[in-house]
C-alpha cells in the first residue's frame, strides 16, 4: 500500500518532468511568453541563478543511461544551445573535455569580437574548422583541425548506466538547501501564482470534498430506497421499466444535464432561490465546513444534483442485482418458506449481505470525484479542484499538478484501505478466516 | 428471460452507423450532381467555393440546369451570415441575394434545428458530428481493448505464479535494449546516418541471440528467477487508474497538436485499465475449469487451450465491457470538445455545439438537440452492453 503510494509519487513527478517546454524560461519570463526575456546579460544571469537554485543542473533520477562519450556533468551548463552543441560535438569526436574547453574558448573569442555564434553552435565537427568566424582566428582554426584528426567515433555506441545520489527527485522529495521537500511537508510553490501549493489546494479541495460527500450521501439514500422498492415489486412491469429508465439516466452526459438545469433554473421563476452563477471571490478564509454550507447552499444544489444522478443510477442497479442474487440464496428461501414477508426478509436479512459491492463502489468512486469534475465545474463555474486543475494544465503549472497527483494518490490509498477494513467489518467470515485459516472452510 | 432479436437500441445504433457513413450525402451545401449545358459534374467532391443555396433560391438557375443537393442543404461548419447570431428553428429565416433583396427561406432550405453564432446549421453539424463521435469512440475502444486484453491475459494466465525468466538471458536482453536505446538517441541528435544505425541495431540483436544460443548448454545459463509479471502489470494498471482520466488527457492534450488521431490515442491509452482488470479476473476464473484442466492433461498445446477453451468463455464479459468502453469514450470525447480540447476548433462535433450553446442560454436548440443525440447514442450502447448480462448490473 505504501509502495503504491511511492509509485504514484514517482509517476506524478515523472509526468511533470517529462512535459516539453523549458520550466526555467517560464519562471524567468513570467507567463506572458518570452516577452520579458530579452536575452541580454541581466536576463541570462537571472536565468542561470534560477537554473541552479531550482536544481535543473542535476540529473533527474537516481540512475540515468548515457553513453561513454558524454559525461553526466554536462547538465551543469545552463544554456541549452551550448549544451546541445557540446553534447553533439563530443559524441562525434569522443573527447568531451577537449571539446568543451575548445568550444568555450571559441565562444569567448567570438564574444570579444562581437560576432554571432549561431553558425558555430550548429556546425558539425567536420565543417566547424571551416566556419568563417573560426577561420579568421588562426590558432583556434589550428586546434579545431587537430581535433578533427583525432576523432574516435566508437565511444558513443557504448551505453553506460550512471548512478547519482544528488538528483532532482531527491531534492524534491527530501529537500535541498533552498527548498523543503515532501518529507518535510512542503509541496512546493505554484509556478503561476507563486503561492504555497498547500494553501492553493486547501479551499478548492474542501469545497469539492464537501460536494462529493454530500452527493454520495444523497445518492446512497435515494438508491437504497429505490432498489428496495424495485426488488419488492420485481414481478410488475413498472420495475423493469424503471430499471431501463435508470440505464438511460446513467447515459446522460453530465455537462448536458448541467446545461439543461441552468436553462431551466436561470429564468426568474419561483425556483429562483437555487442560485446558478457562483459569486466571485469565495471568501472562505475564516469559514469551516458548516458555515460554508450555510452560506453557499443555494449554489451547491445544482452541482450536487449533477454529481449524484449518475451515482444513483449505477448504485441502484448494482444493489438491485445484488439483492436479487441474495434472495435466491438458501437462507432467504428458508425464511420465505417459514412465512416471513418478503419486505421483512429484504429489510432485515438480505440488505446487510448485499451492501458489500455497494460499499466497494462508493469508496472506490470517492477519490476520482474528490479530484473534481472539470465538466460540472466548468458549467456552473464552481471554484473547485476541477477548474483549478484545468487551469494548472493550461498554464503547465507543474508543482500544482504534482501536488494534486499526490493528494489524489494518498486519498486513493486511504480509500482502498477503508474498503479492505469494510470487508472485515461487513463479512464475519473474513474475520474468522483470519483468526484461524481452517474456519474458512465453513464459509 | 428471452432475448429479443431487434431491440430499440440496436435500431438506434444501426441508424447512427448509417448516418455517420452517409453523412456527406445527407447534409451538405455542395450538390451531388450538377448538369450544366449537358456537362455533368459532382461538386460535392470538390472544396467549397460558392454559395449554392443563394444561387438556387435567388436566381432561377434551376430552370436551365439540373442541381441535386443533399436532403439537408447546409454544410456543417459553414457560416450563413444572413441567419447568424443564433436563429431559432421557429424564427423567420431569410436569405439575401447580391443586390440586397431579402427572400424568405423555403421550407426545404430552412435551418430545421436553428443556427449557431456564425450561422452554421445545427442539424448538419449534428449529422457530421456523428461520424467523429462514433469513430473516436470505436477506435479508442479498439486500442484500449488490444492493450487491455494483452495485459489482462498475460497477468491472468500467470497470476499467483509469475513467469520463469532465465537470469543470463534477461541480462543479455537488457544490454541489447540499452544499446538500442542509445543508438536511437544518437540518431535523434543527427550525428549518424540511417544505414549505420540499422547496422548497429541488427548487429546487436544478432550477436545477443548468438551469445544466448552459444551459452545455452552451460549450466549457469539455466539459472532462472520468477518474475512476478502479474503483480508488475497490476501496479502499472493501478498507476493509470489512480490518476483522474480527464486530467491526464487534458495534460497531454495541452501540448500536442489538436487532431482526431490525438484524441483517439489519448482516449485509448488512458482507458484500458478497466478492460485489463476484467480480462484478468476472467482468466483467473477460467484457467482451472474442469475441461481446461482435462485439455491440458490430454496434451493440448497452449495455443489450442487459449483459442478453444479460454477465449470463448471470456468473450461475453469482454464484449460487454468493450461496448461500455465505447460508450464512455464517446461521452469523454464530447466532454473534451465541450471544454475546447481534442479535435481542432474547425471541426464541428456534438460537444462543440453544446459549448457554444452554454454561453448563450437563450439558444436552447443548441443545447437540447446535440444532447439528445449524445444521450441516445450512449444509452443504446450501454443497454446493448447490459442486455446479455441482465443480472449483472451496469458492467
Amino acid at each position: 500500500m505504501l509502495g503504491m503510494l511511492g509509485i504514484i509519487v514517482a509517476a506524478g513527478f515523472a509526468i511533470t518532468r517529462s512535459v516539453p517546454g523549458d520550466p526555467v524560461l517560464k519562471r524567468v519570463s513570467g507567463f506572458g511568453g518570452n516577452d520579458l526575456f530579452r536575452g541580454d546579460a541581466e536576463d541570462e544571469q537571472h536565468y542561470r541563478e534560477v537554473y541552479y537554485r531550482e536544481g535543473y543542473h542535476l540529473p533527474v533520477f537516481y540512475f540515468s543511461t548515457g553513453n561513454l562519450a558524454v559525461p553526466d556533468s554536462f547538465n551543469h551548463l545552463p544554456s541549452k544551445k551550448f549544451r546541445n552543441a557540446v553534447i553533439r560535438l563530443s559524441m562525434q569526436t569522443g573527447h568531451p573535455h577537449k571539446v568543451y574547453k575548445l568550444l568555450h574558448r571559441t565562444l569567448q573569442s567570438l564574444k570579444s569580437r562581437n560576432l554571432n555564434h549561431n553558425s558555430v553552435l550548429n556546425a558539425d565537427i567536420n565543417s566547424i574548422a571551416d566556419v568563417r568566424e573560426i577561420k579568421s582566428a588562426v590558432e583556434l582554426h589550428a586546434e579545431w583541425k587537430q581535433l578533427q584528426s583525432e576523432i574516435s567515433g566508437w565511444k558513443k555506441w557504448i551505453p553506460v548506466i550512471r548512478f547519482h545520489s544528488h538528483n532532482q527527485f531527491a531534492g524534491w522529495f527530501a529537500g535541498d538547501q533552498f527548498h523543503k521537500g515532501i518529507l518535510q511537508g512542503s509541496l512546493g510553490y505554484s509556478d503561476y501564482s507563486h503561492r504555497n501549493v498547500t494553501s492553493e489546494l486547501k479551499k478548492p479541495f474542501t469545497l469539492t470534498l464537501l460536494m462529493t460527500i454530500l452527493s454520495l450521501f444523497i445518492s446512497v439514500i435515494i438508491s437504497f430506497i429505490t432498489a428496495v422498492w424495485i426488488v419488492n415489486h420485481r414481478r410488475s412491469k413498472i420495475s423493469s421499466w424503471l430499471s431501463s429508465l435508470l440505464v438511460f439516466v446513467y447515459a446522460l452526459p453530465v455537462f448536458w444535464v448541467g446545461s439543461m438545469l441552468l436553462l431551466v433554473f436561470s429564468g426568474n421563476s419561483s425556483l429562483g432561490f437555487i442560485g446558478t452563477t457562483w459569486p466571485l471571490g469565495l471568501t472562505t478564509d475564516a469559514m469551516n465546513v458548516f458555515s460554508l454550507m450555510r452560506t453557499y447552499w443555494p449554489y451547491l444544489v445544482l452541482p450536487v444534483v449533477c454529481y449524484s444522478y449518475g451515482a444513483v443510477a449505477f448504485i441502484t442497479r448494482l444493489l438491485q442485482s445484488s439483492l436479487t442474487a441474495e434472495l435466491e440464496k438458501e437462507y432467504a428461501l428458508t425464511l420465505a418458506a417459514k412465512g416471513l414477508p418478503e419486505t421483512v426478509i429484504l429489510r432485515k436479512h438480505a440488505l446487510r449481505n448485499a451492501v458489500m459491492p455497494v460499499v466497494t463502489v462508493v469508496l472506490g468512486v470517492l477519490p476520482p470525484m474528490a479530484g473534481g469534475s472539470v465538466l460540472i465545474e466548468q458549467v456552473f463555474n464552481v471554484p473547485g479542484m476541477g477548474l483549478l486543475m484545468m487551469h494548472a494544465v493550461q498554464t503547465q503549472d507543474m508543482p500544482l499538478l504534482t501536488g494534486f497527483f499526490l493528494l489524489t494518490g494518498a486519498l486513493t490509498v486511504c480509500c482502498f484501505f477503508l474498503i479492505d477494513i469494510s470487508y472485515l467489518i461487513l463479512d464475519p467470515r473474513i474475520r474468522t478466516s483470519m483468526r484461524s485459516p481452517s474456519a474458512a472452510n465453513y464459509a | 428471460m428471452h432475448k429479443k432479436k431487434f431491440t430499440a437500441s440496436g435500431i438506434i445504433l444501426v441508424f447512427l452507423l448509417f448516418l455517420s457513413a452517409a453523412s456527406p450525402f445527407i447534409a451538405g451545401e455542395q450538390p451531388l450532381l450538377y448538369i450544366h449545358d449537358g456537362e455533368w459534374s459532382m461538386p460535392f467532391l470538390q472544396s467549397e467555393n460558392r454559395s449554392w443555396n443563394k444561387l438556387i433560391i435567388t436566381t432561377d438557375i434551376t430552370e436551365q440546369d439540373l442541381i441535386i443537393q443533399p436532403i439537408i442543404p447546409w454544410s456543417p461548419g459553414r457560416s450563413d451570415f444572413d441567419n447568424s447570431n443564433f436563429v431559432s428553428p421557429y424564427a423567420e429565416q431569410i436569405i439575401t441575394d447580391d443586390n440586397g433583396r431579402v427572400y424568405p427561406l423555403p421550407l426545404r432550405y430552412r435551418h430545421l434545428l436553428g443556427t449557431t453564432l456564425r450561422g452554421a446549421d445545427v442539424l448538419s453539424g449534428i449529422i457530421h458530428g456523428t461520424r467523429i463521435s462514433l469513430f473516436a469512440g470505436c477506435a479508442a475502444a479498439l486500442l484500449a481493448a488490444v492493450i487491455g486484453f494483452m495485459t489482462g491475459a498475460a497477468g491472468g494466465s500467470v497470476a499467483g505464479k509469475g513467469i520463469k525468466v532465465s537470469t543470463a538471458g534477461f541480462l543479455l536482453v537488457s544490454i541489447c535494449v540499452l544499446i538500442i536505446i542509445n543508438a536511437l538517441n544518437i540518431y535523434r541528435y543527427g550525428i549518424t546516418t540511417f544505414p549505420i544505425l540499422f547496422t548497429v541495431l541488427l548487429t546487436s540483436v544478432i550477436s545477443m541471440w548468438v551469445l544466448s544460443r552459444a551459452f545455452s548448454n552451460f549450466s549457469f545459463y539455466r539459472a532462472s528467477f520468477t518474475f512476478p509479471l502479474d503483480g508488475f502489470l497490476m501496479r502499472i494498471n493501478e498507476l493509470f487508474s489512480t490518476f483522474p482520466r480527464l486530467i491526464l488527457i487534458l495534460l497531454f492534450a495541452s501540448f500536442l497538436k489538436p487532431s482526431l488521431l490525438q484524441v483517439v490515442l489519448l482516449l485509448g491509452f488512458t482507458g484500458w485499465t478497466d478492460l485489463a482488470r476484467i480480462v484478468r479476473g476472467e482468466f483467473i476464473k477460467v484457467r482451472h475449469l474442469n475441461y481446461t484442466d482435462a485439455a491440458r492433461l490430454s496434451g493440448a498445446s497452449q495455443w489450442r487451450i487459449y483459442t478453444r477453451h479460454l477465449f470463448p468463455n471470456i468473450l461475453p464479459t469482454f464484449s460487454t465491457a468493450v461496448f461500455f468502453t465505447v460508450a464512455m469514450n464517446i461521452l469523454l470525447e464530447a466532454g473534451l470538445s465541450f471544454l475546447g480540447f481534442g479535435v481542432p476548433a474547425t471541426i464541428v462535433t456534438w460537444g462543440s455545439l453544446m459549448a457554444e450553446g452554454k454561453d448563450e442560454l437563450n439558444a436552447w436548440w443548441m443545447i437540447i438537440f446535440p444532447g439528445i443525440m449524445l444521450s441516445l447514442t450512449v444509452a443504446s450502447l450501454i443497454s446493448i452492453s447490459t442486455r446479455s448480462q441482465k443480472g449483472r448490473g451496469l458492467i
